[in-house]
């Protein structure tokens, strides 16, 4: 089982990943946690829940600290994480400062979930690989 | 004044002129002398006025925090002692006998704060005589809980210093009393139980104020923290007078503005328009507060006394000054009259020379100096008088002589003269007429009007069978015939290129020079190497050329020739040459006219088209701001149709497993109902991509940072993409057919282009000709042939790309709009409308170029594109 933190302030981004990932979330392949803002992912990173979580995925253009920000402290304290950038921006300046701070994969909305699946259950994959 | 002056002698204006002007400096030096000390003296005074100030509050702080610190030291006895009122009594008692400025002293406390037993407890002691005395305040109809110096501390919570009183005993003493709160703690908390005061004469105050001597009537004063004097000089105004009532009785404002600062607490040293109280002298005073109790002191500096030495000294300054003068006018006399005594001599001696005395005897002077000299060159003028008043007679003789042959010559001049007036006044009428004629020709700023009126007024003064005007044109070097006129006759117009030599034209052009001839055949070798022709009735035999120049510019030749030999004199070649002036300024200013209407006339283009570019890069950025937004709720309209369309799928797997539960009436209607669903759902998604599509395109069209430029080969590139949308349209529509016309420029080199940008653009205008002649082909079927045809070439410094269709060409009304974001003439999906939008800020914003459509309806459309070459 794997643990993905998703990071977004549009909270409808809960029930569309939550549906998308339906079966790989009833059969505990993975487990979703959201977070509305960069800070608020940075409190959960924090408590004691969090140990788990291998995989973040996080949205750029957010109110308060913005996505590329929360990518740069991650990186700095968490170095352990993968992270995925989201975003509806794919503007050559944002990708290149996302590649500078350390981002693992650089995705653009609308999502291709069929995508992102593939990349998430390769990452899965490979973590319990790397684990056994 | 001044004309006495003149008449006066040399002596008197030597003493006045040397007199005044030392006069002048010493005044000058006695001002600023006496301006500066005064301001030294100023300064010095403000600054011992501070140290005295400051020595005398010192002196006074020291006796005002002994007093103080008596009754602080009782109150904190009791704060943290146990003491029966006898021995608290006691304690007072000893204080008061032991401390001589202190005049009495009083503890009071709340009722029953101190003593249980009893309400009041206020013992007072004070002196009388060498007795100390005891008196209970707490006693009879006294009660001390309202007077100021119990209630006063109390509320302020801090120790007070009382206004000053005169003591009740009836004495002429002036007190003031020390009041402090007293605090115990109780049950944990500081409370207030009581007061202690302490009263002090103030006779030390007024001694050691009044010991302030400040020269002869200078003196210090105190004023209380409500301006009240406490000590002065002068008995009558202590404790009645405030110094506000001072300044009010004998108006002085400045003196209030004092009173102010003094009871603000504020220290200074200023010079009112004030007299002082005791002496009566302007005066300037220094002051500074006392900061223990709010009370201010003030120094008096009389002005006159400070001013005193200065004054002295300047007086002496003044004296010696006079004195000087005195000496200095005595030796200027003596010189003076060294030098006029024999300058009177001489004086006599001019005059009696004047009377014709050429004789008499002239003084002998002895000295060296000018004096001497001019003696000398008065003897020599003597005797030069002398010969020449003989010389000047025999003159005068023949002069007379002379003078009767000349009124022969006079009468015979005069004559000459009235001639040459007539002469003179028919060229003036000349210069007249031709000045007029000037200003018609320079009057206006037409062409063909300065012509006409340059050929009239030619036609009119001389003969002109033919007659010219040629303009030279600089860059193409040649001479063009604008205005030929042959007998009244208009000819065409014709050019004649500089190099051609053997023209008179060219000649007179290229050296700026004149041709005059009255006999051509054989004049003209000089010019140039003619064929000679038979001469005939029609031959030219008078000509004049000239040279049409303003400043240095040559504007063009103007000519008149005629057949006739001799046909034109000086005074012919004179009127040409100025009208040939005015015609060379008219038509200079005409060709300047002309250039500013066309540089008007682009500037107003390009003015254009800024504005146009401008509302396009404006709108860029919006659209890219707009996209973006858009873009996260397609997220959501996309996914989560999807979504909803696999799980109708499920829904509907679900019920068909189950069907033998159901009705089958009730089978069809869910079969129904989530077929509609999922076609629903399915057309969101399916208008949800396709918003999603406009707004990739409007970012594509709105990407902020310019593309790389680098070196391609256009040819190519329009190939490659004339084949890209033609496969592209086949891929579409199988029925789809077009015949490709290419006509690429060989010499067309790589240029400095952003490949990816330029090829979109092609791209785009190629797809809408594809689009636009397929349509056509469905109106039109079989007979329709359609073409599409893309041309390069090489204009030297751009290179132009043009694309042309045969198919429905734009109507006029819409060429206006096509490069609008967001205007489509497709059908709704098919178009974005920003294809030729994106197109047209590439070409003209990016690539600097030029954008261009013409059309005719039903015909053809046509894009032509222009790239500059040499694009950074």
């Amino acid at each position: 089982m794997m643990k993905i933190m998703i990071v977004d302030d549009e909270t409808d981004i809960e029930p569309l990943f939550r549906q998308r990932f339906r079966r790989e979330i009833r059969d505990g392949l993975i487990e979703c946690q959201f977070c509305f803002s960069a800070e608020d992912a940075l409190n959960y990173l924090n408590s004691a829940s969090a140990a788990d979580i291998v995989l973040i995925l996080s949205d750029i253009n957010m109110p308060g600290m913005n996505g590329l920000e929360l990518l740069r402290i991650l990186k700095e304290k968490y170095s352990h994480l993968t992270v995925f950038m989201v975003t509806a921006y794919d503007d050559e300046e944002k990708y290149q400062k996302a590649l500078a701070y350390g981002a693992d994969r650089y995705l653009t909305k609308p999502i291709d979930f069929e995508k992102l699946k593939t990349e998430v259950l390769e990452f899965s994959q490979k973590m319990r690989s790397h684990n056994a | 004044m001044i004309k006495r002056l003149h008449q006066r002698g040399l002596t008197f204006k030597m003493i006045i002129y040397i007199f005044t002007s030392i006069a002048i400096v010493l005044c000058v030096i006695l001002v600023v002398n006496y301006k500066y000390s005064q301001k030294m003296l100023r300064k010095n005074i403000e600054e011992s006025a501070r140290n005295l100030n400051q020595s005398i509050v010192n002196r006074v702080e020291v006796v005002l925090t002994s007093v103080e610190k008596l009754p602080r030291a009782v109150a904190h006895l009791v704060e943290h002692g146990q003491y029966t009122p006898e021995r608290l009594k006691n304690v007072i008692r000893l204080l008061v006998k032991n401390n001589p400025e202190i005049y009495g002293m009083t503890i009071a406390f709340e009722p029953y704060a101190f003593d249980k037993s009893q309400r009041y407890f206020a013992p007072y002691y004070y002196k009388s005589g060498d007795e100390i005395k005891y008196a209970s305040l707490a006693s009879g109809s006294y009660s001390y809980l309202d007077k100021d110096w119990y209630i006063i501390p109390k509320e302020l919570d801090k120790p007070h210093w009382s206004e000053p009183y005169y003591d009740e005993g009836g004495g002429n003493i002036i007190m003031s009393t020390f009041s402090a709160p007293i605090y115990k703690t109780i049950d944990g908390e500081r409370r207030f139980i009581g007061i202690i005061t302490a009263d002090m004469s103030l006779e030390w105050l007024q001694q050691i104020v009044n010991s302030i001597k400040v020269l002869e009537t200078g003196y210090g004063f105190t004023l209380t923290t409500t301006g009240q004097f406490i000590t002065h000089p002068l008995p009558e105004v202590i404790m009645n007078e405030t110094i506000f009532s001072v300044a009010e009785e004998r108006g002085y404002p400045s003196l209030r503005e004092i009173g102010r600062e003094m009871i603000q607490g504020k220290s200074g040293f200023k010079k009112p328009d004030y007299k002082s109280l005791k002496g009566g002298q302007a005066s300037w005073i220094s002051y500074s507060p006392i900061k223990m109790n709010g009370w201010s002191l003030g120094i008096v500096y009389p002005l006159d006394e400070l001013l005193n030495d200065v004054r002295h000294l300047t007086i002496m300054m003044l004296l010696l000054g006079l004195g000087g003068l005195i000496f200095i006018g005595f030796m200027v006399a003596l010189i003076s009259n060294s030098i006029t005594k024999p300058l009177r001599h001489l004086d006599t001696a001019a005059k009696d020379l004047a009377a014709g005395k050429f004789d008499i005897e002239l003084p002998h002077i002895e000295s060296r100096d000018e004096i001497g000299r001019l003696n000398q060159s008065f003897i020599a003028m003597q005797s030069a008088l002398r010969d020449t008043i003989n010389k000047l007679k025999d003159a005068n003789e023949a002069l007379e002589d002379y003078s009767r042959n000349l009124e022969a010559k006079v009468e015979q001049r005069t004559h000459e003269l009235s001639q040459k007036n007539k002469e003179l006044d028919a060229s003036f009428k000349n210069v007249k007429t031709l000045s007029d004629i000037g200003q018609k020709i320079t009057s206006t700023l037409n062409l063909e009007l300065i012509f006409n009126t340059v050929y009239e007024n030619v036609n009119t003064l001389l003969d002109a069978t033919t007659f010219l005007i040629m303009i030279h044109n600089e860059k193409e070097q040649q001479l063009e015939c604008r205005l030929a006129i042959k007998k009244g006759e208009r000819l065409p117009l014709y050019i004649q290129s500089m190099n051609e030599k053997n023209r008179l034209a060219v000649w007179s052009a290229e050296h700026r020079e004149p041709i005059f001839m009255n006999d051509v055949a054989k004049e003209s070798v000089k010019y140039v190497t003619f064929e000679t022709r038979e001469a005939t009735e029609e031959t030219i035999s008078s000509l004049i050329y000239l040279p049409l120049i303003v400043e240095q510019r040559l504007i063009g030749v103007i000519s008149v020739q005629s057949y006739k030999k001799n046909a034109y004199t000086q005074y012919h070649f004179d009127i040409l040459q100025n009208l040939a002036t005015y015609t060379a300024i008219a038509l200079d200013n005409a060709f300047a006219y002309e250039a500013i209407n066309r540089a008007n006339r682009e500037l107003k283009e390009a003015q254009a088209q800024l504005v146009q570019s401008e509302k396009m890069a404006s709108l860029g950025q919006l659209t890219a701001g707009i996209a973006h937004e858009i873009k996260n709720p397609l997220n959501f309209v996309n996914n989560f149709s999807e979504l909803s369309i696999d799980l109708t799928k499920e829904l509907t797997e679900e019920i068909d497993r189950y069907q033998d539960k159901f009705e089958p009436k009730m089978m069809d209607y869910f079969h129904e109902v989530l077929g509609d669903l999922e076609h629903n759902v399915r057309k969101i998604n399916e208008h949800g991509k396709r918003a999603d599509s406009i707004v990739k395109g409007m970012l594509l069209h709105s990407r902020g940072k310019p593309g790389e430029m680098q070196k391609a080969d256009i040819n190519n590139l329009v190939q490659e993409y004339l084949n890209l949308a033609y496969h592209g349209f086949r891929a579409q529509d199988s029925t789809f057919n077009v015949k490709l016309e290419t006509n690429y420029d060989a010499t067309v080199e790589p240029i400095n282009i952003v490949p990816q940008n330029l090829s979109r653009v092609f791209l785009n205008i190629i797809n809408n000709a594809c689009y636009s002649v397929h349509e056509k082909k469905k109106e039109r079927g079989e007979k329709f042939a359609p073409v599409v045809s893309v041309t390069t070439k090489n204009l030297g410094e751009k290179v132009e790309v043009v694309i042309r269709d045969n198919g429905k060409g734009i109507p006029q009304d819409i060429i206006d709009k096509i490069f609008n974001p967001f205007f489509t003439t497709k059908p709704t999906g098919k178009g974005t409308g920003l294809g030729l939008s994106m197109s047209y800020d590439i070409v003209v914003q990016e690539h600097k170029g030029e954008l261009k459509v013409t059309s005719e309806i039903g015909e053809y459309a046509e894009f032509c594109i222009t790239i500059p070459k040499n694009l950074a």
